[in-house]
């Protein structure tokens, strides 16, 4: 969890329900009703209250029996089926296919941070205006197919070599 | 200590590395017996932490026991026991022993192993784990404080080219390489093709510049082995033509160097592989004439 900022909205606004638990109690839970009645039914949401669908061409990473955040496991079994449940398809394994074809690639590719299992079952959404989590990936434009890091990235890493 | 796993990586030659499981008991003399088979023929070796889920020595204790008889371990630290908390302070503590390389895992989950009902931990991923551990290196816990006399650890992580999809395996070898891996060790490869083209992948993102690959090569004279690993270890292709070629072979024992010598050498045509890693399960004691039949 980020520190509290006072000079900027989310800072402000942690702050005042920091101080205000009857307030923060109530605006979780009214976060919380309206999150699940659209992200439990479109995407299968597992309530980790630090959403990553954003990255994962919106389906939920956190289907995945080890709670990966970062790309499937070295078990996935043959075509593509589950270590754990060899009966369903890798979580992982759909979120690569469906990120081709809206092709969100590039999203795969950003490391994303452990979770902070102190938000499990809290509103995401209050805890992005919070400062509690980064913002969701909602850029789009000239995302090409492509598996490599970004451009920038790969230039300053040849400057340092 | 006579050989090391930095030396070997400074020097550019190519890498042997090893791999042994630590017992399912608590007698030293079976890690020491088993060590014996890689003294002065392999650069590191690997002690696995629990692997399939199945309780064994601790990969930590194993390694202490390989520094004190002269070689230099590389300890698998997986996320599916430990939580932040003591996988930091294990990383410290094994530092303290004279341990200097680190493979960062996932690890297998506990459903594939002798204790299914265990609480599965995966606080994090091996991806975050390395990050964890660079930062750890560098100087800092993963909360911001100062490491005082942070450890000196060479990072690796691992990749298995067989499974799919094959270009998501390669997102998350260029994650690894960005978080601080040094290495990486690949799953047992019986199949040299489908490894030669995930190779094109990693070279087209130039990540065999960033990390060393270690091919994984898996020795063995037994098909029944095989036909066990094929069913029931977690991420592992066995085609059907080698099971038979071993069965149908006269001295198994032959037939089994003679097709790891045949993988080592297939693999080491490809360029970007830095080294193989060995992991001759229950058959530890081949590696001497392995290494030296496949000319490593």
């Amino acid at each position: 969890m980020s520190e509290r900022d006072s000079s900027t909205f989310s800072g402000r606004l942690d702050a005042h329900l920091a101080a205000r638990p009857r307030l923060e109690r109530f605006l979780s839970g009214v976060g919380l009703v309206i999150e699940n009645a659209i992200k439990v039914p479109l995407f299968r949401c597992q309530r980790c209250g630090e959403c990553v669908l954003s990255h994962t061409a919106f389906i939920c990473s956190q289907r995945c029996p080890k709670r990966l955040r970062n790309g499937a496991c070295g078990g996935t079994r043959p075509g593509g089926r589950c270590e754990v449940y060899p009966e369903r398809r890798c979580v992982w394994y759909a979120i690569y296919r469906r990120s081709l074809l809206l092709r969100r690639v590039p999203f795969l590719t950003e490391r994303l941070a452990p979770h902070s299992w102190g938000l499990e079952h809290t509103s995401a959404w209050l805890n992005v205006f919070r400062g509690r989590e980064e913002w969701p990936a909602l850029r789009i434009g000239p995302l090409r197919h492509r598996m490599d890091m970004d451009a920038a990235e790969r230039a300053e890493r040849e400057e340092e070599d | 200590m006579e050989r090391t796993f930095k030396d070997a990586i400074e020097s550019g030659r190519f890498i042997v590395t090893g791999e042994l499981g630590p017992p399912m008991g608590a007698s030293d003399a079976v890690v020491r017996k088993k060590a014996a088979h890689f003294r002065g023929v392999v650069d590191a070796v690997n002690t696995t932490d629990n692997q399939s889920g199945i309780v064994r020595m601790s990969s930590i204790a194993a390694a202490a026991i390989l520094l004190d008889e002269g070689l230099d371990p590389i300890v698998q630290v997986t996320c599916r026991d430990r939580n932040r908390i003591a996988l930091q302070s294990d990383m410290l503590g094994a530092s303290a022993l004279g341990v200097r390389n680190l493979l960062l895992l996932t690890g297998d989950h506990m459903t594939m192993g002798n204790h299914p009902d265990a609480k599965p931990v995966y606080d994090m991923d091996s991806v975050q784990l390395i990050g964890v551990a660079d930062e750890l290196r560098k100087g800092a816990f993963m909360c911001g404080d100062e490491v005082k006399s942070p450890p000196g650890f060479l990072l690796g992580g691992a990749a298995n080219p067989f499974a799919e999809p094959m270009g998501l395996r390669i997102i998350r070898i260029a994650k690894k390489a960005r978080a601080g891996a040094d290495f990486i060790q690949t799953q047992a490869i019986f199949d040299a093709s489908r490894f030669r083209r995930w190779m094109e992948g990693v070279r087209d993102l130039g990540l065999h510049r960033d990390v060393k690959i270690l091919a994984g090569i898996l020795p063995t004279r037994s098909h029944k082995a095989l036909e066990y690993m094929r069913d029931n270890v977690a991420g592992m292709t066995v085609p059907e033509s080698l099971i038979e070629r071993l069965r149908g072979a006269e001295d198994r024992e032959a037939e089994g160097v003679r097709i790891a010598c045949e993988l080592v050498e297939e693999v080491r045509a490809i360029e970007g592989v830095a080294g193989v890693h060995l992991m001759p399960v229950m058959w530890e004691k081949i590696t001497p004439r392995l290494v030296e039949e496949a000319g490593l």
